[in-house]
């Protein structure tokens, strides 16, 4: 047996020492032995999502603690703007998918690493796939891809007689940056704070009013939005839509942009604040990456081999001022079907209803489907992504709740790109009426 | 449509791999980045992924200095050693694979312990922008290493031995063992003799490792003393010719090997001798016997009895040694001269001859070896010569980090000294003196100034009569300009007075509140530019004050005694002294936030705030270049937009003034009362680290870095951490978990653990080199069990 020859080597007499030797910080369960290391090395799965920033970092520390068996799965190909953090691609790498291209680096730089690239989007892969992995582990950008893999992992559990089989239970650690701040965070499906439970933790994404952006600007950045959101769909100046990969594009918006500015007296617009506004560019640095990963990384190994007790199980980290940390355990939010309190169904319209799930806090969905049970029957409320239901059902949204039939204790079942799965809602009538006599 | 031709500034191909950071620190911080001279010491991974942090956003150069080679453990924990590299320069691989990461950037590599760069260029490190130190000190040799290196020269049948464990070829049990196989070897060769010398320059042998006989494990002590026996009797009785050449000094047990051999020939000016009784310790019988069999009796006997040490001439001129050399190249071609009369005498006849001179004192080592072991062992074990080894231990013991760092405040360059042991990391900073002027604070309250407008501002408000605009362009005037009708309208009723307790506040919100005129239903509607007065209520009308940080600054000595050696942050802060005497406040900072309102009024204020801005900043630049030039400093130490930026920022100046660690290490007193009352205070992986340095330092490993020695390593690091709170008169004593969780961690550097501490160092050196943003101060500690972190002033 090859492999358990190779955890008795000396290179891996690091891990061994904290693996095979007791400590009174270990978890309850932890059994020292040389089997921890075999297991690491030989059954472990781990899955990476994102191959970026976080996602090199991660593979290249969790190849280090010893795993050997690590899949990664990333649509995008590298641009020349990762290379200030993205460690394992080089400028002849350009264009590369960067899971394909950060699998080869680790796979040639550590012996014995099998790391098995996925070029493709999360959703391509079904439960069949993820079901394989021990521990995921994310370093992502996206709050859409966090949500959609974290209903991944809470749809695989099972119940027996309403008690969670432990066995169903995937954990997943999560790391994001941005600039000088991170966060960490384990979430061990079904037993603590997933990302739904604390959605509200997510800055919103800044939104100027369109009417600040269309008659009353005062900030560069009112001018970049009005050029990119009034002016780009108005001239089309290039037949196609706005990419903010495409120089020319940005430099039509950027002189656009001044122009607007110079009218109106605003100071400040530059190329690269064009670039950001356009993008959403997120600034990002290799440091920051660095040591959120290197948390993640760590809380891997720890439920991997519990030689200590994993984090509980959110972690905040800034280095603006000194270096700051700090852990709390972030609350559970009850799963059940969630109650939407709805104040006037008479007046209410079905577009009013779609506005409400995408921008309150706690749903913030991108194009929620409805769909619901009337007289037995299957109905289409509304479905914004297939283009003839959309079609079929747009008259439905002037429409109000009352006026399509749904009745105060109605299920609402929710289909949106942020869940593999469907939510169901629960419409909650308020009656004023009988409490008013 | 035609596209159009892009006349704007396209980025360059740096700037565009840059962009993602350039948004954090700016292209001017990036240019002190690319200008920067970063030393790394000591390739761990540790020190590996700091660098990688810094190589990948663009710092001008870097240089490693490691005298260590690859060993199987490095590869396993550290990204930049390709599995191929073992036994070779940790400095010259890390080196190349970290410049693979970035071509922008420059690296070269000193293959040598930084102890040996400090000896040999004082200021070798002068030149850097920051010196980054990682598991300093460390063991200096590694176990791997071939200890003594044998070649024999074909031509003239000559074996050559040298010895070569650094620094001074202290006589270890490892040492030991290779000189005896290396003889074995010679012999099995069949040569016509053996000359014995030292790689290192001044030193021959430094004599029996005293870290063998200092706090030793028994078993080990009789192992060696065992070796040490069987190596003499294999060297006195050796069948071939021998020759020491002394290339550098040889005491007490360099001197024995010497003895041993039948011929010596010494490099001038060293020293030589058993010193023994100089050490607190006896010369064991067969000691004795190598040098009587030399000098005679009599001369043995005066030598011993004070542990003489002599110089070369002396020994020249008592025998004890054969010829004198200029060096070492000389010294073998004269024991080649010495081994070549021989040439026609038959091998057999003058081993059997050699033989039966030396017999007798091979023999009463033979007959005694057992007793003479229980002596040493039991005398090695008495207390009382434990209790001097340590004293002579301390006055031995070279510390690197300590000269380090008392060297590198002295010339002013940042130093972060950083370790990564099992599930805890430690970063600490040493820096002099460190000014930040952008420190990017997460929040700010605006500074608007409406406690005293100048006449502009005054002027501009005062125009706007709030009550009696019409509906529409009261729903168009910025925020401000109703904050401050409101206020004058408030001050009028309060002896022109501004609100200032909670009470007085909520009258002011109230008057705006209440002013809306009711629509047709009667109902006020408040417009949001009259919520955004109200809210700026609590935030903006405090008076103006110079906040804390800032005054320090101006009434320190560097702001108010100016020298030549002034840097631009100290002369531009005395030019803000002045302004600030003469105004009474900060320059205002000339940005306005957002607030509802339409574009013209909005803008006219804040080019209202802009101009003042300006104008306050050519102020203090005239005032500053003046003060330069009563200086005599060059023109062109400050320019305009410097001071701009200086201005913008006055109110958030930030002044670090740090402590050096070689006196925090030399402190006899220390007051951690206060930190171990509070049980959650990390306070004690300071002391935990501190004893664990110590134990370093003492023991040359790791505590618990062989697997047999963890409990007994407990019990030293346990005995030594409560003498260090004894000195530091702390009554406190560690939990004793804490020092098996460091015990069970040997030494073992985990990659993700590494990675977390290389990310935070990397960026507190970032920090440090673009003078943005606050660095830590002084000293972090991270707990990767709990994923907790600390930081304190130390």
């Amino acid at each position: 047996m090859g492999d358990c020859q190779e955890s008795n080597q000396k290179r891996w007499a690091h891990l061994r020492k904290v693996l095979e030797r007791p400590g009174p910080f270990s978890h309850p369960e932890f059994e020292p032995s040389s089997e921890i290391l075999d297991f690491i090395m030989t059954s472990c799965k781990i899955l990476v999502i994102g191959a970026g920033g976080l996602g090199c970092e991660l593979l290249k520390d969790l190849a280090l603690m010893g795993f050997k068996q690590i899949h990664v799965i990333d649509m995008d190909t590298i641009d020349l703007s990762n290379l200030n953090r993205q460690f394992l691609f080089r400028h002849k790498d350009i264009g590369s998918s960067k899971a394909e291209t950060a699998a080869a680096f680790i796979n040639k730089r550590i012996a014995g690493c099998q790391v098995t690239p996925h070029f493709c989007k999360i959703q391509d892969y079904d439960e069949a796939f993820y079901k394989q992995f021990h521990i995921i582990v994310c370093g992502l950008d996206s709050i859409v891809a966090r949500r959609w893999i974290n209903g991944m992992l809470v749809s695989l559990l099972n119940y027996e007689d309403g008690i969670l089989d432990q066995q169903s239970v995937i954990p997943l650690v999560d790391g994001g940056t941005e600039g000088f701040k991170g966060n960490a965070r384990v979430i061990l499906p079904g037993m603590s704070a997933c990302v739904e439970c604390t959605l509200d933790l997510y800055p919103p994404q800044v939104n100027y009013p369109l009417c600040t952006i269309a008659n009353t600007p005062r900030l560069p950045e009112h001018c970049i939005e009005y050029v990119k959101v009034i002016l780009w769909p108005k001239e089309n100046p290039f037949n196609t839509e706005l990419d903010g990969d495409d120089t020319q594009h940005i430099s039509w918006v950027y002189e656009k942009s001044m122009e607007r500015a110079l009218q109106f007296n605003i100071p400040g617009v530059t190329y690269r604040l064009v670039q950001g506004v356009v993008k959403h560019i997120i600034p990002a640095v290799a440091s920051t990456n660095a040591a959120i990963a290197g948390v993640c990384a760590t809380e891997v190994f720890k439920i991997a081999t519990s030689c200590c007790v994993p984090l509980n199980n959110y972690m905040v980290f800034n280095d603006v001022d000194g270096i700051y940390t700090y852990t709390y355990e972030a609350e559970k939010r009850r799963t059940s079907t969630q109650l939407l309190e709805i104040k006037d169904p008479d007046t209410m319209k079905l577009k009013q209803l779609l506005e409400l799930l995408s921008e309150s806090a706690s749903y913030q969905m991108k194009s929620p489907g409805l769909t619901t049970i009337i007289d037995g029957k299957n109905k289409t409320l509304y479905m914004s992504t297939i283009k003839s239901i959309e079609e079929r059902t747009r008259d439905n949204l002037n429409k109000t709740l009352v006026e399509l039939g749904l009745k105060d204790g109605q299920d609402i079942l929710v289909a949106d790109v942020t869940s593999p799965s469907t939510l169901v809602i629960k419409l909650k009538y308020q009656t004023n009426d009988v409490e008013m006599t | 449509m035609s596209s159009p031709s892009p006349k704007s500034p396209e980025q360059s191909d740096k700037s565009k791999k840059y962009d993602r950071q350039l948004r954090l620190w700016g292209d001017h911080g990036q240019r002190l980045l690319e200008n920067s001279k970063v030393c790394l010491i000591n390739a761990t991974a540790l020190g590996t992924e700091i660098l990688k942090s810094l190589v990948l956003p663009g710092i001008g150069s870097f240089t490693i200095v490691d005298g260590e080679k690859i060993s199987e453990e490095d590869i396993g924990s550290n990204f930049f050693l390709e599995n191929d590299s073992i036994g070779l320069s940790r400095a010259q691989v890390a080196t190349q694979s970290l410049l693979e990461l970035n071509p922008d950037v420059r690296g070269d590599y000193i293959d040598e312990s930084p102890e040996h760069v400090m000896a040999h260029t004082q200021d070798f490190f002068n030149k850097f922008t920051v010196v980054i130190a990682t598991a300093l000190p460390e063991k200096r040799f590694s176990s791997d290493a071939k200890l003594v290196a044998v070649s024999v020269n074909d031509k003239s049948g000559v074996a050559t031995l040298t010895l070569q464990r650094p620094p001074v070829n202290s006589l270890n049990l490892e040492l030991l063992t290779d000189i005896s196989s290396g003889l074995t070897e010679i012999e099995k060769a069949k040569c016509r003799g053996v000359i014995l010398t030292s790689s290192a320059e001044s030193v021959f042998s430094a004599g029996l490792d005293i870290f063998e006989v200092y706090k030793p494990n028994p078993e080990r002590l009789n192992h060696f003393w065992k070796v040490l026996q069987d190596t003499w009797l294999k060297l006195y009785g050796f069948p071939y010719a021998t020759v020491a050449v002394i290339n550098g000094h040889a005491p007490a047990g360099g001197c024995l090997l010497a003895l041993s051999c039948e011929y010596r020939i010494m490099s001038k000016n060293y020293t030589i001798g058993l010193n023994e009784t100089q050490l607190g310790l006896v010369a064991p019988k067969w000691f004795i016997a190598s040098m009587r069999n030399v000098i005679g009796q009599r001369q043995s006997e005066l030598a011993l009895t004070a542990g003489r040490l002599f110089k070369t001439d002396e020994a020249l001129s008592l025998g004890l040694v054969d010829e004198v050399v200029d060096n070492k190249e000389e010294g073998i071609s004269k024991a080649e001269q010495f081994l070549s009369r021989f040439r026609n005498i038959a091998p057999e006849v003058r081993g059997m001859t050699k033989q039966l001179v030396r017999e007798d004192t091979i023999k009463d080592l033979m007959k005694t070896r057992e007793q003479d072991l229980n002596t040493f062992v039991q005398y090695a074990l008495n207390p009382k010569v434990q209790e001097y080894l340590e004293k002579y231990m301390q006055a031995l013991k070279t510390k690197v980090l300590i000269p380090l760092s008392r060297h590198l405040w002295d010339a002013q360059v940042p130093l972060v000294v950083c370790r990564s042991i099992g599930f805890l990391g430690y970063i600490r900073l040493q820096v002099k003196e460190h000014t930040v002027i952008e420190t990017h604070p997460d929040s700010e309250n605006p500074d608007l100034r409406l406690d005293k407008p100048w006449p502009a501002l005054k002027e501009h408000l005062d125009s706007i009569n709030v009550a009696t605009l019409d509906q529409k362009t009261r729903s168009h005037i910025p925020a401000i300009v109703i904050l401050y009708y409101y206020l004058n309208k408030y001050k009028e009723f309060h002896d022109g007075n501004v609100p200032r307790t909670r009470a007085e506040k909520d009258v002011l919100r109230k008057m705006i509140r209440d002013s809306p005129i009711p629509d047709e239903h009667g109902v006020k509607v408040l417009e949001e530019n009259f919520e955004e007065a109200i809210h700026y209520v609590n935030t903006c009308l405090n008076p103006q004050t110079i906040p804390s940080n800032v005054q320090t600054i101006l009434d320190d000595d560097s702001c108010i005694n100016l020298t030549q050696n002034s840097s631009p942050f100290w002369v531009m802060c005395a030019a803000l002294r002045e302004l600030v005497q003469s105004e009474g406040a900060l320059p205002v900072s000339g940005s306005l936030p957002d607030m509802a309102a339409d574009t013209n009024s909005y803008i006219t204020l804040q080019q209202l705030y802009y101009k003042q801005a300006q104008l306050q900043a050519e102020a203090v630049f005239r005032r500053a270049s003046q003060i330069a030039r009563n200086l005599g400093l060059p023109q062109d130490i400050i320019t305009e937009s410097e001071v701009k930026l200086f201005c913008k920022h006055a109110n958030e100046l930030h002044l670090i003034r740090g402590c050096c660690i070689a006196d925090e290490y030399e402190r006899t007193s220390l007051d951690l009362t206060s930190y171990l009352e509070d049980p959650d205070s990390l306070m004690f992986y300071y002391i935990t680290l501190r004893g664990l340095e110590r134990f370093i330092s003492e023991f040359n490993t790791y505590p618990g870095q062989f697997d047999d020695q963890v409990e007994p390593d407990v019990l030293k690091l346990k005995s030594i951490i409560s003498k260090l709170l004894s000195e530091w008169n702390c009554s406190h004593a560690l939990r004793d978990e804490r020092v098996h969780e460091v015990c069970r961690y040997g030494g073992a550097e985990l990659h993700s653990v590494s990675a977390i501490l290389g990310g935070c160092a990397a960026h507190e050196v970032i920090k440090l080199i673009t003078h943005q943003y606050k660095p830590l101060n002084n000293a972090f500690f991270y707990d990767a069990i709990t994923s907790n972190s600390a930081t304190f002033c130390l």
